[in-house]
């Protein structure tokens, strides 16, 4: 207790307040009741792509576990290389779109990542700072966050021969504009044949889709 | 028929835990959340008890002698809140009806003491006080339909969670006065300083998105504290020698040209992950312009009339920043760019005011009864009201007796009643209407609210009655 109210020396009755336990007991009924958590797996078929089917555009889609249906929406440029033995050197660099219409570019790259794995994989890209445009939570303000994306790599589509869809979990958390964990959070990526016509977003490898604009 | 539990066998365990400890829970309203209650129907601008240091320091200066002055107020409250679904609200799931909307109560006990020593040395007097002129504190019942739910964890505590589900708000007085009484004239001049301990403990529910999604449902808990300083002064002037009284007095707001800025913690839990956050608290509480008058025709009879401006304007908004960021605002609610906004709550209160009169009556020297009645209007408009501070247009009414015990000791006590307006803002709460971050569910709903406070107080004189 602060040791202003000690100065007081009077006995009181008080309307309970006691805003921690009811935290608590939020905690303790929100774990009982969502046991399992969400899954992140992925819905292809895993698979070491070459070098030439991985890289390319993709429209890639963070899906936060606090607020699933409003996605960050990035341009991510995959570079690929062989890394032998049964590997590959990839790289992922994110170009924010904006919040309004998922498809106009704002500022600058929110950050890059590289990794040098087989079928699964982690890319950790440290501390991102995304522009506030990009924000469709709290539009205007610029999002701060250390963020890591994990997966598996796919097989091209025989249809296409190449990659067309990643997917997997997000761990990290946000610092800017307020403090947000991201355990829970998803990720997707699926290409983009044609830059003038975006293809359709998800938020999670079941295939889910965002909040309409 | 939804069943409502309170909660209070376990606040009065908790009650007794708080032993040596003060709590201050100030809920005897006069308008928006001011509290200042004490003395009953002797704490006023015409006053001479220890009262006077926040009602009008000057009075301090017609009293004799030493006097320590403890007053205690117990007050019991009863709040119902009942809310419709309102456009913006998300629909309840299946299985879920009457997670948002229907009906919520609360009945909550509380006390607040004020204690207070003053002494007179020929004509300069000098005061100090404690006390706790704004403040409140609520705790909901829980919605026993939700109850070990086994899908929705949030819907037990109430209709209300999205704008409360129980906290605290709290300024605590410390003040240190003096005053001046200008020869034979009949005038008496005082002033105080005021050190102020602000302190703001609430929790909510809350979505990232500020819907009422039951999916997406967290929790938000708010905890901080500040200091701040402020001034009063005030006249009194003795027209006609014992026999009419003229007083007025000035208190100035913490921070004095304003600016509150309190330092804490914002803990939210989504998604099943719990996030800290230091923050800064932004609010501005108001100043008071008092005026009053006591007439003593008789030795047996006194009349009262007084009345107060509060200056509740002044509380704009509650606004959560990043430690050390400013609040900028824009006028649709969203935050400047970069401004460093987590939350902000809209308030844009009204200046408030009251009227009270009041009557004693010696039925022999050492007894006196005592009786008033007030109004105070409302502070809060229909487009900001919310469960967090219920206020209405309301009518008190008070009956007491003072008795000397002994030839320096007297002991008063009284009750309080004081019955608000009923209140109904369905369709005209604004609330969900404007940009994140200052977006917050619809609060519209039938208000409806009594309270019922116990007053006593103990005055003890040395050299002097």
């Amino acid at each position: 207790m602060r040791g202003a109210e000690l100065l007081t020396l009077l006995i009181a009755v008080s309307a309970c307040v006691d805003t921690r336990q009811k935290l608590e007991d939020f905690q303790e009924r929100y774990e009982r009741t969502h046991e399992g958590g969400p899954g992140g797996g992925n819905t292809c078929q895993p698979g070491l792509p070459s070098a030439s089917e991985l890289a390319g555009d993709y429209l890639l889609a963070v899906s936060a576990a606090f607020s699933p249906k409003t996605p960050i929406v990035f341009v991510a440029t995959m570079e690929a290389s062989a890394a032998p033995p049964n590997q590959l050197r990839f790289s992922l660099d994110l170009q924010p779109l904006s919040a309004t219409d998922r498809q106009t570019p704002v500022g600058t790259s929110a950050g890059r990542a590289e990794t040098t794995a087989g079928v699964p994989f982690t890319l950790d890209f440290g501390q991102v700072t995304v522009a506030g445009e990009a924000d469709p939570i709290l539009p205007g303000q610029s999002i701060v966050a250390v963020i890591t994306l994990g997966g598996e790599l796919c097989a091209p589509d025989p249809a296409t021969g190449s990659v067309e869809f990643l997917c997997g979990a997000v761990s990290g958390a946000v610092s800017e504009p307020t403090a947000l964990e991201l355990n829970g959070s998803t990720w997707t990526a699926r290409r983009i044949q044609d830059p003038s016509s975006l293809p359709e977003l998800t938020i999670n490898c079941a295939g889910d889709p965002p909040d309409p604009l | 028929m939804r069943r409502q539990r309170a909660a209070l066998n376990s606040c009065w365990l908790g009650a007794a835990a708080l032993l040596l400890l003060a709590t201050s829970e100030g809920t005897a309203h006069a308008a928006g959340f001011s509290t200042a209650r004490f003395g009953s129907e002797h704490g006023h601008p015409t006053t001479t008890n220890a009262t006077a240091l926040y009602y009008n320091p000057a009075g301090i200066a017609e009293s004799r002698g030493t006097h320590f002055y403890v007053d205690g107020l117990f007050a019991i409250r009863r709040v119902t809140f009942e809310h419709e679904r309102a456009p913006s609200d998300a629909p309840e799931p299946a299985g879920a009806e009457g997670a948002n909307s229907g009906r919520a109560t609360l009945l909550n006990f509380a006390a607040a003491p004020m204690a207070g020593v003053t002494t007179r040395i020929a004509d300069f007097s000098f005061g100090l006080g404690a006390y706790v002129p704004f403040g409140g504190a609520t705790s909901w019942d829980e919605n026993d339909d939700f109850a070990d739910n086994p899908t929705y964890p949030g819907p037990v505590d109430g209709v209300q969670r999205w704008h409360t589900i129980n906290g605290e708000i709290r300024s605590m007085y410390f003040t240190l006065a003096a005053a001046y009484r200008l020869g034979e004239s009949g005038l008496s001049l005082g002033v105080s300083g005021n050190l102020i301990r602000s302190t703001i403990d609430t929790i909510r529910a809350r979505t990232v998105l500020a819907t009422t999604d039951l999916d997406q449902e967290g929790r938000s808990q708010l905890d901080a504290a500040g200091w701040q300083a402020s001034f009063g002064v005030g006249a009194m002037y003795q027209a006609i020698r014992d026999t009419l009284w003229i007083g007025a007095s000035y208190q100035a707001r913490p921070n004095i040209s304003g600016g509150m800025r309190l330092q804490g913690t914002l803990r939210n839990y989504y998604a099943g992950s719990l996030a800290e956050d230091e923050i800064d608290v932004e609010q501005d509480l108001p100043d008071i312009y008092r005026l009053g008058v006591r007439y003593r025709p008789r030795e047996d009879l006194e009349l009262r009339l007084f009345g107060d401006l509060t200056r509740w304007s002044s509380l704009d908004r509650q606004c959560i920043v990043e430690q050390g960021e400013p609040c900028e605002i824009n006028a649709d609610g969203s935050a400047s760019e970069d401004s460093g906004v987590i939350q902000n709550l809209p308030r844009d209160w009204n200046d408030a005011f009251g009227v009270r009169a009041g009557v004693s009556y010696w039925f022999n020297p050492r007894v006196e009864g005592f009786a008033g009645l007030g109004f105070d209007s409302n502070a809060v408009p229909d487009e900001t009201l919310e469960p967090t501070f219920v206020d209405a247009n309301h009518v008190s009414a008070a009956l007491g007796a003072r008795v000397q015990l002994l030839p320096n000791l007297h002991l008063a006590a009284s009750y309080l009643h004081i019955f608000y307006f009923n209140r109904d803002t369905n369709g005209k709460n604004t609330l969900a209407d404007v940009e994140r971050p200052s977006r917050s569910p619809d609060a519209g709903g039938e208000y409806r609210q009594w309270l019922g406070a116990l007053n006593v107080n103990l005055d003890v004189a040395f050299d002097g009655p």
